[in-house]
């Protein structure tokens, strides 16, 4: 069951959270990302790949000493990119995030962002790719292995040098014990060539742009439909059932288990267009941005999909803490330095990089809005899947969630002036609802149970209207809590935030039972 | 290879391949898929040469998928694949497939070992 408004009744701090609902939901309507990811098909993307090739251009002239220059980019792809596995979506995110500032930064234009190719209604290589520095063939591009090794290999070899430990021992798990291993993967198969001349920097042509006949079932709309329906993150078992692949020790594993998405459209895109695209040196050609953007959008509206239906959007259990704190050691930003945002968990969500999506192919799967949150649940993107470390709870035992919220977010709705965040709780209720209600409190103090008196405590909410059967939602402010928190320099914003639900029986219900056995079954944090 | 066809025996729409590859496959589902569920194809492949792929179609000569690895070793296996099935695939409670591969833009049986397992999974979805 989910209640509608009118089924609780809010007391104590909550009161002031229902009656504003709305308003929170009205200006959910009208919040945008700073940055917009458009279609590269509509005149925005097109006014953005001229940007784009500005900055192409500019990195492509940088000496290969810099980690910024056009090809030692690529190479952290090469060194360090995950596939057929449940990092292959948030190290992309990061991958291409990170490089959409450097271009933003050479470009010269500050609203930048990247367009995507959005293949499932252009299924071929669009006609700019074809043309100046946005076409690896152009005489922009170095035209021989030879000459690519001549420039590169003593400043890869400096950049070797200066590898710290763990990405000594994580380029070790992927078979790089030297440069010397990796200049072999890039010339020589089993692993190679990843090198292309420019007439073979494409298989496809100007003259024949299009996809083969199986590739565009492969990014076809049933296909798109199929690799957004999954229920899950992850999969049961360490086969990619679920949205992100298979489940794998570390992020350069090589025993792939391919989802849906990675597995058809990523693949078939990357080998169908060829050259430098077929092998994992494939940012050398341009339009991998636009390819990972499209995965990357997709993998945005499988999150607003699950959001809408009250699902969790990331790995759940024990699954989430190794997913999160997988270390992503290679990214550079847009001054060349390594970021210090270095884990998985740092781009589980769109917030770190402020982009949003145009519209595409698949934003129609994403399912109805959520029958208890409407139209805000279906307009935001900013909720955080909490892990329920411990759900019953009763009188003077509570359950115990712990959500990962980003950083940014939580700095942002310290403020008096920022995004009010929300905790949408489900519960079972008691048997007997009778005069239950629910007390949320927010990284409480241990030992001290429903302390109300407590910056932690953010509000209560009451059942109304009679018997609750099956599972019951609802939403409390905790913008309260965190802010007061924050004031008593009890928050840490780089840690999951710790929601309790205490459950009591309110006095005046005589006929209840004096139990009140509850069970928190999922819990998320967003801002409307 | 000659061309043959195999079913699945008893209730595991399970094939694993020790030998060749039989062209095409007919696979018995255990049972229906339930609410909030969708029947694929799991399949494991072994070692691809580069830029080859393993394509699965249904009898109408229809796509279902591909199995196709992006990078990586071609002396080490491909992966597994998680192959969309559509609902039509499934007649009977059987699902017939044919399986090719895909090298150089034409189309062969699979060697031996390129195919090594295919199965019907059920797939919770929303």
């Amino acid at each position: 069951m989910s209640l509608t408004r009118r089924q609780f009744l809010a007391s104590s701090a909550a009161a002031a959270v229902v009656s504003a609902l709305p308003s929170r939901f009205a200006r959910a309507q009208t919040a945008t990302a700073k940055y917009h990811r458009v279609d590269l098909s509509t005149s925005q993307g097109q006014a953005m790949l001229a940007s784009y090739e500005v900055g192409i251009k500019k990195m492509l002239a940088l000496p290969p000493t810099d980690g910024r220059n056009w090809y030692r980019n690529a190479f952290i792809h090469t060194l360090d990119c995950p596939h057929g596995n449940w990092w292959f979506p948030p190290w992309h995110r990061g991958y291409i995030g990170w490089f959409e500032q450097t271009i933003r930064s050479l470009s010269g234009n500050p609203s930048f962002a990247l367009p995507f190719w959005d293949w499932t209604a252009q299924p071929f290589v669009p006609p700019p790719f074809w043309q100046g520095a946005l076409n690896p063939a152009n005489a922009a591009y170095i035209a021989s292995y030879d000459a690519f090794f001549a420039q590169f290999k003593d400043p890869m070899s400096a950049f070797w040098k200066s590898l710290t430990a763990a990405q000594v021992a994580q380029l070790k798990k992927r078979g790089y014990n030297s440069v010397n291993d990796l200049w072999n993967a890039v010339k020589n198969p089993p692993e190679g060539p990843m090198f292309f001349p420019p007439s073979q920097a494409r298989t496809l042509t100007q003259a024949k742009p299009s996809f083969d006949k199986t590739t565009k079932k492969d990014v076809s709309i049933k296909t798109i439909k199929a690799a957004i329906a999954p229920k899950v993150f992850t999969g049961p078992g360490s086969v990619g059932f679920g949205f992100g692949s298979g489940i794998a020790p570390y992020h350069s594993d090589t025993n792939a288990q391919y989802s849906i998405l990675e597995g058809q459209p990523h693949n078939n895109v990357h080998n169908n267009v060829g050259g430098f695209m077929s092998n994992f040196l494939s940012p050398v050609d341009p339009i991998f941005f636009m390819h990972h953007c499209n995965i990357d959008r997709l993998w945005d509206v499988w999150t607003r999909k699950q959001q809408k239906l009250g699902l969790a959007t990331l790995p759940t259990g024990a699954d989430l803490a190794p997913w999160q704190n997988e270390p992503f050691l290679f990214y550079i930003d847009a001054t060349g330095k390594p970021v210090t945002k270095n884990t998985a968990g740092a781009y589980a969500t769109i917030d770190g990089f402020d982009y949003d999506y145009g519209p595409g192919s698949g934003d129609a799967f994403v399912a109805a809005p959520h029958p208890v949150l409407g139209a805000a649940a279906a307009l935001t993107t900013k909720r955080f899947a909490g892990m329920v470390k411990k759900g019953a709870a009763d009188s003077g035992h509570s359950a115990e969630t712990l959500v990962s919220v980003a950083a940014s977010m939580l700095e942002a709705a310290s403020s008096d002036s920022g995004p009010e965040l929300f905790a949408h709780i489900t519960v079972t209720p008691p048997a007997d609802p009778k005069g239950a209600r629910f007390n949320v409190f927010v990284n409480p103090p241990t030992g001290v149970p429903g302390n109300k008196e407590h910056p932690s405590f953010a509000g209560t909410v009451s059942l109304f209207g009679g018997h609750a059967h099956g599972k019951v939602e609802f939403a409390v402010a905790i913008s309260p809590a965190v802010r007061a928190l924050r004031a008593a320099k009890a928050l840490k914003t780089n840690e999951p935030l710790r929601i309790h639900v205490l459950p009591e029986r309110m006095a005046t219900a005589l006929a209840a039972e004096k139990a009140v056995n509850t069970s928190v079954t999922d819990i998320e944090v967003g801002a409307f | 290879m000659p061309f043959r066809t195999m079913t699945t025996l008893a209730t595991a729409a399970l094939w694993i391949l020790l030998g060749c590859t039989p062209k095409t496959m007919t696979l018995t589902l255990p049972r229906a898929a339930a609410a909030g569920e969708v029947v694929h194809l799991h399949l494991i492949a072994g070692a691809l040469p580069r830029g080859a792929r393993i394509v699965v179609r249904l009898p109408n000569g229809q796509v279902a998928g591909t199995a196709t690895r992006y990078g990586g070793r071609t002396d080490q296996p491909a992966g597994e694949y998680i192959i969309p099935l559509p609902p039509e695939a499934i007649r009977n409670g059987k699902v017939k497939l044919r399986i090719d591969v895909e090298e150089d833009g034409t189309e062969r049986a699979p060697k031996r070992g390129e195919v090594r397992k295919v199965e019907l999974v059920y797939v919770p979805v929303t």
